[in-house]
C-alpha cells in the first residue's frame, strides 16, 4: 500500500470566478511508506495545494487522491485524515495560542480523544524528539525564540503520532545552524520511527541532504521524478525551471569538466568533500 | 476555505471606464444614481436602464460581473416587489382569493425594483473597475473641501488605504490558521454554544497576535521613511481630469437634469 497515491489530480483555486487559477494540472505519483520524500519546486508552482490534498484540507475537483489506500474523495475519510496525516504549514509558531507550552503542544493529542495520562506522555516525547529541555514546558510560547517556537510548534503536530508527516517550508527563516539542526533531527525521527516523512521546501539542499526520492515541480505539474541523484544529473532542466543545483554537484561537475575524475553524484556536503579528498590523496600518492 | 471571499470586486482591464479619474468616476455614479431615483415612470425606467446599459458597455467585459452582485438582492427586492404590487390600491389586475393586484401596485413596484437594481449594477460597475486605493483617493480629493472644517480627511483616507491593503493579507492568514489548527483536530461545527465559543480560541488568538505584529512593522516601517502625518504630499500617480472624465460628468448631469425638469414639468 502506497502512503499516498495520486491519479490526474487536477485543482483551479476560486474556480468560477475572475481570479480562478489552475495551481495543479494531471499531476500523478507515488509516495511509499518509510520514506522521505522531497517536492520541490519555486514558489507558485502548486506544492502548498497538492501537500493540502493528502490530509483532506483539499478535495481532489478532478482525478483521485488515495491516503494510506482510502479515497479522499469521501468526505468522512477527508474529515478524519488529520488524525494521520500530520501537516506542518509554513511559520508554524504564528499558530500557537496556548497559555503555556505543554497546553500548545497536547491540544492534538486532547482533539485525538487520549486520556490525560497518554496526553502527557506524548507531549514529553515529543518534546524529547524535538529536542527541547522540559523546562520550557510551564512558560508561554509566546516568550520563546523564533527558533524554539517553531519546534514547539512541530512537537505539538509530532504528539499526534502521525503515519505520515508534511512539512511545508519547515527551514525558511532559520539560520544556517538551526537549519541543519532541525533537518538532522527530521532524519533522526523518521529513522527512529519509520513514519513517512513529505518534505515541501523551495530549497533543493535541503532536499538534497534528505530525501530518498525527489519530485520537482513546475507551474503545477511534476516536472521531473526519481532518486536525488539522478534529478541531480540534469542540472539545466533544474535551472530552467528557476531551482538552483546542490552547491556539491555544482563544484563536483566543474572539477570534472576539468579533467579530474571525482564522481558526480555526490550527495551532500560531507560527501562531496571526502570525495574530494580521496582524489586529492591519491593524486599525491602518484605525485600527480 | 476563504478562497471565495474576494474584497470589493475589482477586476484589472484597460475599459474607457477603468480609465477614468477616480473622483469624477464618483461623481457621476452619485449624479446618475441621483437621476436614477428621480426619472418619472415607466418610459423613465427605460431611459435609465439605458444609461447602465451604456456605462456597463464601456466598462467592457469586466462589468458582467456585476450581475453576481445582484443575487443576494434578488430575495429583497422579489419580496419588497410583490407587498407593493399587492398593497397598493386601484384598477385590479389580477385578483387572488382576497388580495388584488392593481396596475398602480405593479407600476409602483417595477419602479421600485429596477431602480433599486439599477443603483446597484452601477455602483457594481464602479466597484469592479476602479481598485479599492484609486476609490479611496477618489474619496479623498471629493472630500477635501471638508478640511476647512477641521476632519483630518488624509489620514483618513490613510487609514483607509491601509485597512484596504492588509484585508488579503488577513484573508490569507486567517485561512492557513484555519488550515493548521483543523489539522490539529480544530472542530467548529460540533457541540453546544460555549463549546463552539471555546473552539474559536485557536483561531481568533493567533490572528490576532499576527495583527498586532503586522500593525507594529508597519508603524516602525512608515517610521522609519520619516512619515508625518498631514503635511503637503505629492502623489505617485498624478490624477489628472481628461475629456473622458468631463464627458462622463456632462453625460450624466443632463441625465440628472432632465429628470429634475420632468419632474417639475409634473410628470
Amino acid at each position: 500500500m502506497w502512503a499516498v497515491e495520486v491519479k490526474s489530480l487536477s485543482y483551479i483555486h476560486s474556480m468560477g470566478t475572475p481570479f480562478a487559477k489552475q495551481a495543479l494540472k494531471d499531476v500523478s505519483l507515488n509516495i511509499a511508506q518509510g520514506q522521505i520524500v522531497g517536492i520541490i519546486g519555486p514558489t507558485g508552482s502548486g506544492k502548498s495545494t497538492l501537500v493540502q490534498h493528502f490530509n483532506g484540507l483539499l478535495a481532489p475537483q478532478k482525478g483521485s487522491v488515495n491516503v494510506l489506500g482510502r479515497s479522499t474523495a469521501d468526505k468522512a475519510v477527508r474529515m478524519n485524515l488529520w488524525k494521520e496525516v500530520g501537516l506542518v504549514f509554513q511559520y508554524p509558531e504564528q499558530q500557537l495560542f496556548e497559555e503555556t507550552v505543554y497546553d500548545d503542544i497536547a491540544f492534538g493529542p486532547k482533539n485525538l480523544g487520549l486520556n490525560e495520562i497518554e496526553v502527557k506522555k506524548r507531549v514529553i516525547k515529543a518534546l524529547d524528539d524535538i529536542g527541547l529541555p522540559e523546562e520550557i514546558l510551564s512558560r508561554s510560547p509566546q516568550s520563546l525564540s523564533g527558533g524554539m517556537k517553531r519546534r514547539v510548534a512541530i512537537a505539538g503536530i509530532l504528539a499526534m503520532q502521525p503515519k505520515i508527516l508534511v512539512l511545508d517550508e519547515p527551514t525558511a527563516g532559520l539560520d544556517p545552524a538551526a537549519k541543519s539542526r532541525f533537518l538532522n533531527l527530521i532524519r533522526k525521527l523518521q529513522q527512529s520511527t519509520g513514519i513517512t516523512v513529505i518534505l515541501v521546501t523551495h530549497s533543493i539542499d535541503d532536499a538534497a541532504e534528505l530525501a530518498h526520492w525527489l519530485v520537482v515541480m513546475d507551474r503545477g505539474r511534476i516536472a521531473l521524478q526519481g532518486k536525488p541523484k539522478d534529478i541531480f544529473k540534469q542540472p539545466e532542466r533544474l535551472i530552467q525551471i528557476g531551482l538552483n543545483v546542490p552547491v556539491e554537484i555544482e563544484v563536483t561537475r566543474k572539477l570534472f569538466e576539468m579533467g579530474i575524475p571525482v564522481r558526480t553524484d555526490v550527495l551532500g556536503l560531507n560527501e562531496a568533500v571526502e570525495e574530494i579528498a580521496r582524489i586529492r590523496d591519491r593524486r599525491k600518492k602518484t605525485g600527480g | 476555505m476563504l478562497g471565495n471571499i474576494t474584497l470589493g470586486q475589482y477586476i484589472a482591464g484597460e475599459s474607457p471606464v477603468h480609465k477614468l479619474n477616480p473622483s469624477c468616476k464618483i461623481i457621476a455614479v452619485m449624479i446618475t444614481s441621483g437621476g436614477i431615483l428621480l426619472q418619472p415612470g415607466i418610459q423613465g425606467l427605460l431611459i435609465s436602464g439605458g444609461v447602465v446599459l451604456l456605462a456597463m458597455m464601456f466598462a467592457g467585459k469586466a462589468s458582467f460581473y456585476a450581475f453576481r452582485g445582484l443575487k443576494p438582492l434578488l430575495f429583497l427586492v422579489g419580496f419588497s416587489f410583490l407587498f407593493q404590487a399587492f398593497s397598493i390600491p386601484g384598477e385590479p389586475v389580477l385578483t387572488l382569493g382576497k388580495f388584488d393586484i392593481t396596475k398602480q401596485g405593479l407600476e409602483k413596484a417595477s419602479l421600485m425594483a429596477g431602480r433599486l437594481l439599477y443603483i446597484v449594477l452601477l455602483a457594481s460597475v464602479l466597484t469592479i473597475t476602479t481598485s479599492p486605493i484609486a476609490l479611496t483617493h477618489g474619496l479623498e480629493k471629493i472630500l477635501q473641501p471638508f478640511k476647512k472644517i477641521g476632519i483630518p480627511v488624509r489620514e483618513l483616507a490613510v487609514m483607509m488605504t491601509i485597512a484596504l491593503r492588509f484585508i488579503p493579507t488577513l484573508i490569507n492568514e486567517a485561512d492557513t490558521i484555519i488550515k493548521a489548527q483543523r489539522s490539529r483536530g480544530s472542530d467548529l461545527t460540533s457541540g453546544g454554544f460555549t463549546k463552539r465559543m471555546k473552539a474559536l480560541i485557536p483561531f481568533i488568538v493567533p490572528l490576532l497576535a499576527g495583527s498586532l505584529r503586522r500593525a507594529e512593522e508597519l508603524a516602525m516601517a512608515m517610521e522609519a521613511r520619516c512619515y508625518r502625518g498631514d503635511i503637503k504630499r505629492t502623489t505617485m500617480y498624478r490624477m489628472t481630469v481628461g475629456r473622458g472624465d468631463v464627458l462622463a460628468v456632462l453625460l450624466s448631469s443632463i441625465f440628472a437634469i432632465e429628470a429634475v425638469i420632468l419632474r417639475l414639468a409634473g410628470w
